[in-house]
This record gives structure tokens, sequence and C-alpha cells, in this order.
């Protein structure tokens, strides 16, 4: 049984102002540590986030997330405040996961697919969602898995995930097309679990 | 490619929105006819949807911290010059005193050009004006901000590392003793003539003394917010060399509370002694009172003394003075003083006045008198 929700239950947080994004970019590159760390308030949960579907596992999430910051702290100087901060950071963090996924093919780590921040006193229905989003997520073949949480989870546009990418416009489109077709099956065996059906149909 | 193939193509480019008018009617008509592509359209979007509803994870507070900390632990082997030595911490007031004047004295010297920002009070350039002078360019903003830029290309102050030390024993409240060292070394020589006289000058020479009106500014935002200000400069009393050691019990907030929020009312601190020594480059403070009595006695170490600063930090404390004298707290404190030691309101000379001697001595002449007398430690007052 597939899971039914209405789409006023479904709750999108606003993504943050990307003009001014730019213009913290730029004071942060001016040597503003308040703008830098308020770019990392707006957008450290997010990277994470991201770099944890990529990589399949929080705790390296975690760790790329940091050397994503330091690439961004020593890269400001570099940036052009033309141009999306949003893509350029999340360029940045899709570096730094491939270097980790490089480190990590000497010893790899099996995909879990699971966020281990769980909340022991009751499983939330947010944290029950979100685990079932993910092992959705991970039977999703990259780059298709990238292309669909840059876009529709973080809310890229299809030129800022394109750049994040580094891909043109119409292969970042048709990865999102395939991405998201490819969800919709996994989304479908992971509603079909007894467990999360059982817990969808209450 | 059967139909409903096609219309399932169609998909990606329906739920953006992107379908071309055709191509719209096309899949609105077969969705009409054809329940079982109608059903996996809604599962399309459904599942589309759930994707949006776990992106834009929020930051929390501990993996914010976390990525500053590692964000700063990656730059400190790249910052040139740094020379860390360990900061001596004993109460949050010194500590946050200490933090917040080295931030601001680094501050103003940071980055690769030398930036300073002066109080607008202090030089008369207009609004909007701007001028250039010996390789600096200082310009008034429409606000009143005085900054001032240097023009090189290549950075004029190289390394200006500052190492503030802060020792407060503390029981309740806070006693004695306060010992702040200021170490701020350049490397080249940097002087700037905004307006006649000079109002900032940097010595050439292994240690810096900053001018008084950029270290008074500085200073005072320091004590802007911790909360006191120079309300506690009206409150420095005479005190005996035997009370610099150890001081009566201080009337004051905690250091935390006071830190925490601004007070509204002065600072006093009865029976409080400050001492001052220096020694190559180096100065040494001392004080049994509120941190905030460091101001003046900073300033007293300054070269090129500015009268037109001086003038404006004594109608200051004139204001502070008269406003004290009416705050029935400090009446009270001031009733189990000595009589001696009371706040007259018409003196309101922090730094004293030798052509108009006082029958009673103010106390921040009382303070001055004490200052003076121990010479071998301490700069004359007078001076200023």
């Amino acid at each position: 049984m597939r899971p039914r929700r209405s789409r006023s239950a479904l709750s999108i947080l606003p993504s943050p102002s990307t003009t001014e994004d730019e213009t913290l970019a730029r004071a942060a590159a001016s040597g503003s540590r308040a703008a830098f760390a308020r770019l990392v308030d707006r957008y450290a949960g997010r990277v994470v986030s991201t770099l944890e579907r990529r990589l399949g596992d929080h705790n390296a999430a975690l760790d790329v997330g940091q050397e994503t910051w330091i690439r961004v702290f020593r890269s400001l100087p570099n940036f052009d405040a033309d141009k999306s901060f949003r893509s350029w950071l999340f360029a940045i963090a899709l570096n730094a996961a491939r270097d980790e996924g490089r480190r990590r093919q000497r010893s790899p780590v099996e995909f879990v697919g699971e966020v281990p921040h769980k909340n022991s006193a009751s499983e939330s229905r947010a944290h029950d969602d979100r685990q079932a989003i993910d092992r959705a997520l991970a039977g999703i073949a990259e780059p298709y898995r990238t292309a669909v949480v840059l876009v529709d989870s973080e809310g890229l546009d299809y030129q800022e995930a394109a750049t994040s990418c580094d891909c043109a416009l119409g292969t970042m489109k048709s990865r999102v097309a395939r991405g998201r077709a490819a969800f919709r099956e996994q989304w479908r065996k992971v509603c079909g679990e007894a467990g999360t059906t059982q817990r969808k149909s209450q | 490619m059967s139909n409903c193939e096609h219309i399932e193509d169609l998909f990606s480019d329906r739920f953006d929105g992107e379908l071309t008018v055709r191509d719209q009617d096309t899949f609105d008509q077969h969705l009409a006819a054809c329940a079982s592509c109608n059903r996996n359209w809604l599962d399309y979007q459904e599942a589309v949807a759930m994707l949006g509803t776990s992106g834009g994870k929020e930051t929390s507070p501990e993996l914010h911290a976390a990525t500053l900390a590692a964000v700063d632990a990656a730059m400190i082997p790249t910052r040139q010059g740094s020379r860390k030595k360990p900061l001596l911490l004993a109460a949050f007031l010194g500590a946050a005193a200490a933090l917040l004047l080295a931030w601001l004295v680094v501050g103003v010297f940071r980055n690769n050009a030398l930036n300073i920002t002066i109080d607008s009070e202090v030089v008369a350039l207009q609004p909007g004006e701007s001028r250039s002078q010996n390789g600096l360019l200082l310009s008034r903003s429409n606000s009143g901000q005085l900054t001032v830029r240097a023009e090189a290309a290549e950075p004029e102050v190289v390394e200006v590392p500052v190492e503030v030390r802060v020792e407060i024993p503390v029981e309740r409240i806070v006693k004695v003793p306060v010992e702040v060292r200021v170490e701020v070394p350049v490397e080249r020589i940097v002087e700037v003539i905004v307006k006649e006289p000079v109002y900032i000058e940097v010595d050439r020479g292994p240690w810096f003394t900053i001018d008084t009106s950029s270290l008074a500014t500085a200073l005072r935002d320091a004590g802007t917010r911790l909360g006191s200000g120079m309300e506690a400069l009206a409150a420095t009393r005479r005190a005996a060399p035997k009370n610099i050691q150890r001081s009566p019990r201080i009337p004051m907030r905690s250091p935390v509370a006071k830190t925490a929020r601004p007070p509204r009312q002065p600072s006093y601190a009865p029976g409080s002694a400050l001492r001052v020594q220096r020694t190559d480059g180096r100065i040494q403070l001392q004080t049994s009172g509120p941190i905030e009595e460091l101001v003046p006695t900073l300033l007293a170490q300054l070269e090129t003394p500015d009268t037109e600063l001086c003038s404006m930090i004594q109608r200051r404390l004139a204001a502070i003075h008269e406003e004290a004298a009416q705050d029935p707290n400090i009446r009270d404190q001031l009733a189990d003083m000595p009589s001696g030691r009371a706040i007259p309101t018409q003196e309101r000379s922090l730094f004293g006045d030798p052509a108009r001697p006082a029958r009673t001595p103010a106390p921040a002449v009382a303070w001055a008198e004490w200052w003076n007398a121990n010479s071998q430690l301490l700069v004359q007052v007078a001076s200023l």
C-alpha cells in the first residue's frame, strides 16, 4: 500500500535568498566572519544532508561537510559573486564527496541507507519518512540520485544543479527525469515493505 | 512506443510545468481516458513531492559550531606570525574583556591593508568627504564614521599579534588583581596625518603604541559591549597602596550577569586601586575595581594625547557623576564610606585640575593624586 498524503501536508523549507547568499559570500571573502558564519548556518545542514545521500554514511558526510567548508573558506576570494553561491557550494561539496569516494574505494563501505541520529524516545514520523526516502534514494544509481537530491530535495534549479555537477543543462534535465522515474519505483518498493506500509496506513 | 509509455516520458516536464501547449493537451486527454496512467501520475507526484519534504535540512547549533571550529582549526597553520600563548582566564568577565579587547585591537589592524576607523568626533572631515594623504585614504561616511585605509598595494602592517592576559581571582565577586598585558608589535611604520594636530601616529620600533583616538574608540566600544562602558570611570576611587593587592569587597554585579545583560546603572567600586607598570613596550595594569578602570589608565599610557578626546571624556564623566549622585543605591554605598570620599557633584574632572585645587578632592582627583604619588610605577596622569 502506497503512502497517501495530501499535498497540503507537504512542507518544503523555503530556499534561502540566493541574492543574499552572494552578498554574504562577498562579505565573507572580504574577511567578515559573521557573514561566513551566516552562510554556514544557512547551508551546513543541507550540505551534510546531500553528502549523506551521496555517500550513504552520516559520519562520512559530517567529515566531508567540514572539508567542504574548509575548501569554501579558502576559495572564497576566488568566488564570482555574479554566479550562484549555492551551485558553487554544492559543486565543492560534490567534489569533496568524489574525493572521499575515491578514498573509500580502497576500503568500501556498504550503503546502509539510514540516518543514524534516531530519536530513541519516540519514532517520529518525520524520522521514518526520512529513512524511507533515504532507502529509496539508495536504490537509485549515480548520477541520477545526486540530480534528484539537488533539484527536488535541495531546491536548486536545473542550471544551478548542472553547474554543481559540471554538466550541461540538458544533461541535468535528463538525469532528473530518469532519477524521478527511478525514485518512484524505489518509493513503491519501500512503501510496499511491511513496516512502512503498516505505519503509513495508521 | 505505446501511448502510455510516451505519456510517462512527459511526467517530469509536466511536473515542472514545462510541457508545450500541444503536449499538455495530449497529456490531459490521455489521463482523462487512461485510469492506469492517471494513477501512475498521482504516484509520481507524491513520490517527487516526498523528496521535497526531505531537503532543506536546517543547520543544528552543534553542526554550526563544529563546522566553524573545523574551519578555524584548518586555518591556524596559515596565519602568519601568530603566536599562540595561553590565556589565563580566571573569570568570565576578564576573559570576555580580554578577548574583546584583543579582537578590537586586532580588528583595527587586521586584513592586508591598514584600516583604522576612528571616532567621528575626533576629526573634522565633513560627511562624504575624503582625503588622500601619505598613501592613506581618509574618508567620512554619510553616517559620520571616519575610515582610514592604506592605498599601498602591499600591506603596511604585516604582523600585528596581540596578547592580552587577564587574571581575576574570583570568589563571589571580582577582587584583585586584574592584570592586562597588551603587546602590539608591528614591522613597519605608518604615520597618518589626518589634520593638524596629528591624531594618528604609529611609532617605529618593535613595539607600537596605539594612538589615543583609535584605542579610545575601541575601548569605549568594548566597554559598551561589556555593559557599563565608561561609566565606571567616574567610580574610580583613591586607594592606599596597600589596597593594590587586596581591596575591600567590591559591590558590583557578577561577571556573568554583567556580561549577559548590560546594567543601566554605573558600576561603582569604592576603595578600588589601580596600578600601571610599563616596561619596554609592555603595559601592565592592575586594578582592584571593575575592569573598565583600565580605560583611563590605558589612555594615560598613550602618547599624542588628544585634547578633544579628553574633553569629550570629561563631559561624559560629568554626566555620569550627576547621574550617579542621584542613584539611591550608590548613595547608600557612599553613606557607608568615610565622609572624605563622598562624590562631590561640583567636581567633574577625572584627571584633576592643578589650577583649581578642590577643597574636598573629588574621587577622580583623589585617584589621580594617588596615581601621581606613585610616580615610580605610574605615568603622570596630569600629562594628559
